[in-house]
């Protein structure tokens, strides 16, 4: 039973990942099937023994190398991975924002992937069809309403679409470095984001590299390492360890 | 497991539309190729089977239309839905919403064609001599039926697919023996009795006989016989849509 404010409450999970030594065909699978489990090595861990409580407002980053267990346990939270032991509990209505674009299709037009894309993430898309010009907008492409998606650039397709996620009225907001592409003014209009009024009372959950963005934006962090929780903590403290922790690797490899 | 709301409909309204632009939109022809396709498969098949098999069969031609205009949109819409989720295994694994919209998606982007071609079939069916009468009433119960039928078979078919990718070429093998098993082509007399008995068993079979009836001879269906039909693949089509929504977290880790 979560507590009043609670919004996110992970308990001990620990998740693990099967290692695939060859192709998964249907001879295998029978195989398997026949030795009763599966056949290979054993399973990687990906998360161990993970904890985490989240109240209404908190904007937590989670911090550490790549495959610490980063986007996994963001997974696990959205519910489209399974803790392997643990448990998760979730009140509110959540997004993950993994890649900006996916689910976004070249052949359709601006107007076409901007009302589906913002129906993926909860946008109705009556008022997304009236929000059509603001969004174009402000991701620079004012009258490309009807150009097809795949002529316009990379860089312009991510405007596009962080340009609908700034409709997105979820309570939940779990981000997995979703925000950092682009040039630099797109990451200070990015930036921007996360101070518009209407966030500042929403749940944040980050994955993310950019350390000062961690400090900054939120009040704490969550290091992880191979899966395992070093520290947890006021942002700039376990920020400053896991930067300090990097720094002596690698004057130790060279 | 995500239960469904508004926004999910929403949702479903945008991929449909989506999936539908994309539907032959590169031909000249566009939509015209969801009529045509089974048009020009009667001219083949008209002219090899309508000296010997047809011959007994009256107006074979439209016979033959509403065997493989049926028939199409069954294959068409089942294979579309089974690849669904791994065609959008990015959109699946990376978004929050119940993944049997992707499959719903699938099968409404195919529905418009069908209804059209349906339609034009009917108008067929009657300029070709075929009897004007009320039992046209029945025809929306009989696509009906014909819709629960490939929901549920889509709906296991893309279970099965995320497990088992060789799914991709038996699906095309079944297909085939779908086709050659259901009477399309020729008519359930031309069976021994044997092998009546286990064609009736296709519920394919079926629904397009119960069209049949309508369009060529203007009589009504067996009622009781298609209520319970309805009835049967209504109770199989929640059971088949709550198995789904049990395995989706299964599905996402396989995906």
């Amino acid at each position: 039973m979560l507590g009043d404010r609670v919004v996110i409450d992970i308990r001990q999970v620990t998740r693990d990942f099967r290692v695939e030594e060859a192709p998964r065909t249907l001879f295998r699978m029978l195989r398997e099937s026949v030795a009763g489990g599966h056949v290979g090595p054993a399973p990687r861990k990906a998360l161990r023994d993970v904890s985490l409580t989240m109240s209404h407002g908190d904007r937590i980053a989670l911090v550490g190398n790549n495959a610490a267990g980063k986007s996994t346990l963001l997974k696990i939270v959205a519910g489209l991975l399974r803790p392997t032991t643990g448990t998760i509990e979730v009140r509110g209505e959540m997004v993950l924002l993994t890649s900006l674009g996916v689910g976004m299709i070249d052949e359709l037009s601006v107007s076409d992937n901007t009302l589906m894309y913002g129906a993926l993430y909860g946008v109705d898309p009556a008022q997304m069809r009236t929000l059509l010009p603001d969004v174009l907008e402000w991701a620079g492409i004012p009258g490309f309403a009807y150009t097809k998606l795949k002529h316009l650039s990379t860089g312009t397709r991510a405007r596009l679409a962080f340009s609908v996620v700034r409709y997105i009225a979820a309570d939940i907001f779990l981000i997995d470095e979703a925000l950092a592409a682009g040039d630099l003014s797109f990451q200070r209009k990015t930036r921007a984001f996360f101070e518009e009024p209407q966030h500042r009372d929403r749940t944040f959950l980050v994955a993310t590299h950019d350390m000062a963005f961690a400090r900054t934006f939120c009040s704490k962090a969550l290091w992880l390492d191979r899966g395992t929780v070093v520290a947890f903590g006021d942002s700039v403290t376990v920020v400053d360890q896991y930067v300090q922790a990097q720094v002596g690797a690698g004057e130790a490899a060279t | 497991m995500t239960p469904w709301s508004r926004k999910h409909l929403a949702l479903l309204g945008q991929l449909t539309t989506a999936q539908h632009r994309l539907l032959d939109q590169s031909t000249g022809l566009g939509y015209l190729w969801s009529f045509l396709n089974p048009l020009l498969m009667l001219l083949v098949l008209w002219a090899f089977f309508s000296r010997q098999v047809g011959v007994a069969i009256p107006l074979y031609p439209v016979y033959l239309l509403v065997g493989l205009v049926q028939f199409t949109h069954f294959s068409k819409s089942a294979g579309a839905a089974m690849r669904a989720l791994g065609r959008m295994r990015s959109l699946a694994t990376s978004v929050i919403f119940p993944k049997d919209i992707l499959v719903y998606s699938a099968l409404l982007a195919n529905l418009p064609e069908f209804l059209i071609s349906m339609g034009l079939t009917a108008l067929v069916a009657l300029l070709s001599g075929a009897p004007l009468s009320w039992a046209l009433l029945a025809l929306p119960l009989v696509l009906l039926l014909q819709l629960l039928l490939v929901l549920w078979a889509s709906l296991l078919l893309s279970m099965i697919y995320v497990f088992v990718r060789d799914l991709e070429h038996l699906f095309d093998v079944g297909m085939r023996i779908l086709f050659f098993g259901t009477p399309i082509i020729y008519s359930l007399d031309a069976l021994s009795p044997t092998l009546r008995v286990v064609a009736s068993l296709n519920p394919l079979a079926q629904v397009i006989g119960y069209s049949r009836t309508i369009l060529l001879e203007g009589r009504w269906p067996p009622v009781a016989q298609l209520g319970t039909f309805l009835l049967i693949n209504g109770l199989i089509t929640v059971a088949v849509v709550a198995c789904f929504r049990r395995a989706e977290p299964a599905l996402l880790e396989r995906l």
